[in-house]
């Protein structure tokens, strides 16, 4: 277990009170999901239960219990990329990754997201790699974006 | 520097108008979420190699995005004793014919769209702009009433002295030198503003509630957890003109006597995180945040806070809930949250758009705001218009302006010859409005009028090509992926509608089926805790009411009219 890293994580934020999910924010970017053994030590620190911060990490979209890949590709399926055909690159990226949504190739590339909304309605359909929003997708775009990683 | 009084103020102003109106060339590049998904970034790059290897000295800006994000990644171009210009889809292969022109003193022509403001500046006749319309006549900006966005794509969002130029910070120094917070509530009152993330409560009621509510300790929440799929109006605020967000908040603080407020941003927005901190960090660095604000002796501390990428929590006691580290469930009310709020203290929870419009109310008083709007719903609306359009983006209309010219009109209508099927207004949770009945004003009362509603302002086009069958499965996917569980109307009932909903799109299903629909929906509509559930039932019992045609030929034939 990364003891130090959780410390430093918990040492950034004065106050615990209210900063949870903060803080599984920061735990999420360094190991790019929750891993068990730290969210116990985090638990026991922060004085807060393992359910409680068992129940967060199942609601909110960001946070995944298991690894995820090196890169995250959120396709955007909000609705203006539905109608431009966002479904149609999705389909794409699951063909060529060969993974379903939710899910890490095995090299632990890739990790497949779908997202409402990105807020880059007028360049539907998008998607997001990592933290680069990429516009006006067709599936041979996608195609040629995750080759280039 | 600190802005202690009005000298120091003027001083700011003074450098911001140097910066905006300066004696020597100037390029600005809009580089927020959608002009760097653009390129935006190696753009700028390219201009500076560029202007330092011919030497030649021009001021490099950048801006936030002006609500057209396929037409970035744009640029302003200011040439001396010239109009500001405006270009469109500047690319990295135009920029050395750019920095060749602006050497020769002459205009750039490639990618030129109009002008900005050309009465405003002391513009020698040029023949080349001759043709060249001005900004307020050229589509998609003509029509439009940009008080909120008129900043956004213009100024450099990250100067305080441009946005003082603008006239900014002189509400907010109004009221903490001028008024009385009581007298801010009344103008706010007069005003008439609504809350324009959806509900369209009356902002000024609600903060005179919360300036009553007793309580050493309140809150203001900025609710930037954008999540209607579709808009992006909060992001284009908070990324082109942060300052007046915040000028808003501070005004809210003054006003209910809170001295903590706190911006819940959408996790989705990773650039805007990160940037909207560094705005924190400039404002109070020149004590437009911290103690001691504008020298009046008021603190203020402004924080932000990111969400987890839940929907419901853009309701505002999920919120809160997800505030105090919880999961986002919504909350029984009574107690509202003006009274017993985030951390049971009185709270008052606004959107970004309804925060944005105060500092104007303060700076101009509540009076010239109602004059603006109709006679229930006052003030502009920024709508994004999104779906099968000529273009899509943000407009920012006086309420009241008519739907059908904003579709044909403004975005342009339809493209490739196609003709306007339907047009959701309020989306995710507005209704389909038939292309026959798009003679509708744009507000609250008159949408709901005719069982629609205005919602947060996200419209989508539709065109002959699409399935409402289509589009109510896709709504009601997200419904279920998004609904908390709490209440069984809408975990269960929403569900349900889902599952009956994709058996006819597969044609599984008969006509009784959509009986059965309606009767879930009307369940969840009345019975649900939030708006969440309360909500999802219109579009899909409008849907199947006022588009037979399309779930006739599902159920029958098993097809989609999208793909016959």
């Amino acid at each position: 277990m990364e003891k130090e890293k959780i410390d430093h994580i918990i040492s950034k934020f004065p106050e615990t009170k209210g900063n949870l999910i903060g803080i599984l924010h920061e735990i999420q970017n360094e190991f790019r999901y929750l891993p068990e053994e730290e969210l116990r030590y985090l638990s026991r620190e922060i004085e807060v239960p393992m359910t409680q911060i068992y129940s967060i990490a199942n609601f909110y979209n960001r946070f995944s219990l298991t690894p995820t890949g090196e890169h995250e590709l959120c396709v955007c399926l909000g609705t203006a990329c539905h109608v431009k055909g966002g479904q149609n690159v999705l389909n794409q990226v699951k063909k060529d990754l060969k993974i379903n949504e939710e899910e890490t190739t095995e090299d632990m590339k890739f990790t497949l997201k779908v997202v409402r909304c990105l807020g880059a309605c007028s360049l539907a359909p998008a998607v997001m790699m990592d933290d680069e929003t990429h516009s006006n997708m067709t599936p041979d775009l996608v195609k040629e974006l995750i080759k280039s990683f | 520097m600190k802005i202690k009084n009005m000298k120091d103020l003027d001083k700011v102003k003074e450098i911001g108008m140097k910066s905006l109106f300066p004696k020597g060339p100037q390029i600005r590049i809009s580089m927020s979420t959608c002009g760097l998904a653009l390129g935006a970034d190696d753009l700028f790059q390219k201009i500076t190699r560029e202007k330092d290897k011919k030497g030649i000295k021009i001021s490099l800006h950048q801006t936030g995005c002006s609500g057209f994000c396929n037409l970035e990644p744009m640029a302003i171009v200011k040439l001396p004793g010239k109009p500001a210009l405006l270009y469109t889809q500047v690319t990295v292969e135009n920029v050395e014919q750019i920095i060749r022109d602006i050497k020769k003193k002459k205009i750039p022509q490639k990618g030129l769209f109009c002008m900005i403001g050309s009465d405003s500046a002391a513009a020698k006749p040029d023949p080349v702009l001759n043709a060249v319309p001005d900004y307020r006549d050229a589509s998609p900006f003509k029509g439009q009433h940009r008080m909120l966005l008129g900043n956004c794509g213009i100024i450099d969002p990250l100067s305080v002295s441009e946005y003082v130029a603008m006239a900014g910070y002189s509400g907010l120094f109004k009221a903490l030198y001028q008024m009385r917070p009581e007298e801010v509530i009344k103008e706010v009152v007069e005003s008439g503003l609504r809350g324009r993330g959806g509900a369209w409560f009356p902002t000024g009621f609600k903060w005179d509630m919360a300036s009553k509510s007793s309580g050493d300790e309140k809150f203001v929440i900025c609710n930037a957890d954008e999540g209607d799929p579709g808009a992006y109006k909060d992001r284009t605020i908070m990324e082109g003109n942060p300052f007046k967000l915040f000028e808003g908040i501070v005004l809210a603080g003054y006003a209910i006597g809170s001295h903590h407020g706190i911006i819940y941003l959408r996790e989705e927005y990773h650039h805007t995180f990160g940037f909207l901190s560094n705005a924190i960090e400039i404002a109070k660095r020149f004590g437009l945040l911290g103690k001691n604000i504008l020298g009046s002796g008021f603190n203020f501390a402004l924080n932000i806070v990111r969400g987890g990428g839940s929907y419901v929590c853009g309701e505002e006691t999920a919120l809160m809930d997800s505030l105090e580290g919880e999961v986002g469930d919504p909350r029984l009310r009574p107690p509202f949250p003006i009274e017993k709020g985030l951390w049971a203290r009185p709270t008052i929870v606004n959107n970004v758009e309804t925060l944005s419009n105060v500092p104007l109310i303060i700076q101009n008083g509540g009076k010239w705001y109602k004059n603006i709007g109709t006679e229930k719903a006052k003030g502009t609306k920024i709508l994004s218009v999104i779906g099968n359009v000529k273009h899509p983006g943000l407009y920012e209309i006086p309420l009241g302006t008519n739907l059908k010219q904003v579709i044909f009109e403004m975005a342009g209508g339809p493209v490739n010859g196609k003709s306007i099927k339907a047009v959701q207004v309020g989306s995710p949770f507005g209704t389909f409005i038939p292309a026959d009945k798009l003679n509708v004003s744009l507000d609250p009362e008159s949408l709901r009028e005719i069982g629609s509603m205005i919602g947060s302002g996200v419209i989508v086009a539709l065109d002959q090509d699409a399935c409402i069958v289509d589009i109510l499965h896709h709504l009601l996917t997200f419904f279920v992926e998004e609904s908390c569980g709490k209440c069984v109307p809408c975990r269960e009932g929403v569900s349900r509608m889902e599952e009956l909903m994709i058996e006819i799109y597969n044609g599984r299903a008969g006509m009784n089926e959509l009986d059965i629909i309606n009767e879930l929906g009307e369940t969840a509509r009345d019975f649900s805790l939030c708006a969440l559930g309360g909500g999802a039932p219109a579009p899909i019992l409008n849907g199947i009411k006022d588009f037979k045609k399309d779930f006739e030929a599902h159920i029958k034939t098993g097809k989609c009219l999208r793909f016959s």
